[in-house]
């Protein structure tokens, strides 16, 4: 992918659809469509420790996401949401720096497009995008409180589980077989 | 040598006293037919076990009741507006031995929420029944819902719905328009582990190619050739 921009934010229930225009490698384009629940951004702000008044750090966060390396994206590998701020959103703003779209005089501004492709009817709006996923997101300081909560405790139980599926009974169990297995051994 | 007897005056007064003892025991509440033997309380078929407050209230009871389900004993609590009663037995009928555990709650006489766990010798019911309307979740052999091994389940997934980042599944079905030729889908949370994309790929219009071309514990991306409307089938797991 050689660059991506934003073109337009509507919603369809609880649901915010973003759709993005891609220019491929080849220069090909195309139009992709995001998809998120309306507390997304609430969770990202929980997840990464945003101020939620940060809206282009809030939003980017979820934007660009999907076009990390799996493995550099990953929040819970980190040792917890502070370091997966520092970490994780060095890596966003480096793969939005990477996908920027030049700027192109020749890209239309018929009407109230804003990319080269038109952006199908149901999906289109004229607010700009980031105000549009802004406004149409719901975040509460109060949920997104509760929400850092959770991550907090997720990192805990994973902490406590030396970061592996085991649960700790099974921990008993495997040296409660271990022994048996020594002492059918010794006899 | 004196002849030691006991005082005439100190009998009677003996068996006025023992007299009073038995007239207040004769007036107080009885264990009835119960009984309590060698530190056990004995209560027969019918009997209850009730815990009153001061002002005289029932909070809760244990009885049993044999005219419904051999062997049951319930537990009811009692609340301001509701009662909630718990079922406990255990029986053997024809071979099949179970132990039964339900738990409903009766607000005003209506709308009964009930959960049970029923525990057979050759299987397992979970289910949860919301204002009558019933969801089961059938495990293992039991007729007539399967053989050995048969997991049965009735009910729904949810559409998209995640209540945390240690959720097993992440399913739902999403239609996406004509005019795009992907879709990527962020989960509401960053999952705590591996997700796994399983999709299902509905095109009206005919064959495409298509593929997953980008999963994470955040989201996931899907791919197709052309740009007709299609539908998003997803039955992700986490691992």
């Amino acid at each position: 992918m050689k660059s991506m921009e934003v073109l337009s934010c509507t919603k369809q229930g609880n649901i915010l659809r973003v759709v993005k225009e891609i220019t491929n490698d080849d220069n090909s384009k195309e139009l992709q469509l995001h998809i998120m629940r309306e507390d997304t951004l609430e969770w990202r702000a929980a997840e990464y420790d945003i101020d939620p008044e940060d809206r282009d750090t809030l939003i980017d966060m979820v934007i660009y996401e999907p076009y990390l390396d799996p493995n550099d994206s990953q929040l819970y590998s980190c040792a917890d949401r502070f370091e997966a701020k520092t970490k994780c959103l060095e890596k966003i703003r480096a793969k939005k720096n990477q996908l920027r779209r030049p700027s192109d005089a020749s890209i239309k501004k018929v009407g109230s497009q804003r990319g080269t492709l038109t952006v199908p009817e149901e999906y289109w709006d004229e607010r700009d995008p980031y105000d549009a996923i802004m406004e149409e997101s719901v975040i509460d300081r109060q949920a997104i409180e509760i929400k850092k909560r959770h991550v907090d405790l997720t990192f805990q139980l994973r902490d406590r589980l030396g970061g592996q599926s085991r649960t700790p009974r099974s921990e008993e169990l495997e040296r409660a077989l271990a022994r048996r297995q020594s002492r059918k051994s010794e006899a | 040598m004196p002849r030691y007897r006991t005082d005439n005056q100190d009998l009677i007064d003996k068996i006025v006293d023992l007299k009073k003892r038995i007239t207040r025991l004769e007036k107080q509440r009885k264990l009835g037919t119960s009984a309590l033997d060698s530190g056990a309380i004995r209560v027969p078929i019918g009997g209850l076990l009730t815990v009153v407050d001061d002002a005289g209230e029932r909070r809760f009871l244990i009885y049993s009741d044999e005219n419904y389900v051999p062997n049951l004993v319930r537990i009811a609590v009692f609340g301001d507006t509701q009662v909630t009663t718990m079922h406990v037995s255990s029986s053997e009928l024809d071979g099949i031995n179970q132990t039964y555990l339900q738990m409903y709650t009766d607000v005003n006489g209506a709308n009964i929420d009930r959960g049970s766990l029923e525990l057979f010798n050759n299987g397992a019911i979970l289910s949860v029944e919301d204002s009558g309307v019933f969801d089961r979740i059938h495990i293992r052999n039991l007729a007539p819902y399967g053989t050995n091994g048969t997991l049965y389940m009735v009910g729904r997934w949810p559409d998209e719905s995640q209540l945390s980042s240690e959720d097993a599944l992440y399913t739902g079905s999403r239609s996406v328009s004509a005019g795009v030729s992907s879709v990527t889908i962020s989960y509401p949370t960053t999952f705590a582990s591996t997700i796994v994309p399983i999709i299902g790929l509905h095109s009206a219009s005919g064959v495409v190619t298509w593929a997953v071309t980008a999963q994470s514990a955040s989201s996931f991306t899907v791919a197709w050739s052309g740009t007709t409307a299609k539908i998003i089938n997803m039955w992700n797991i986490r691992l």
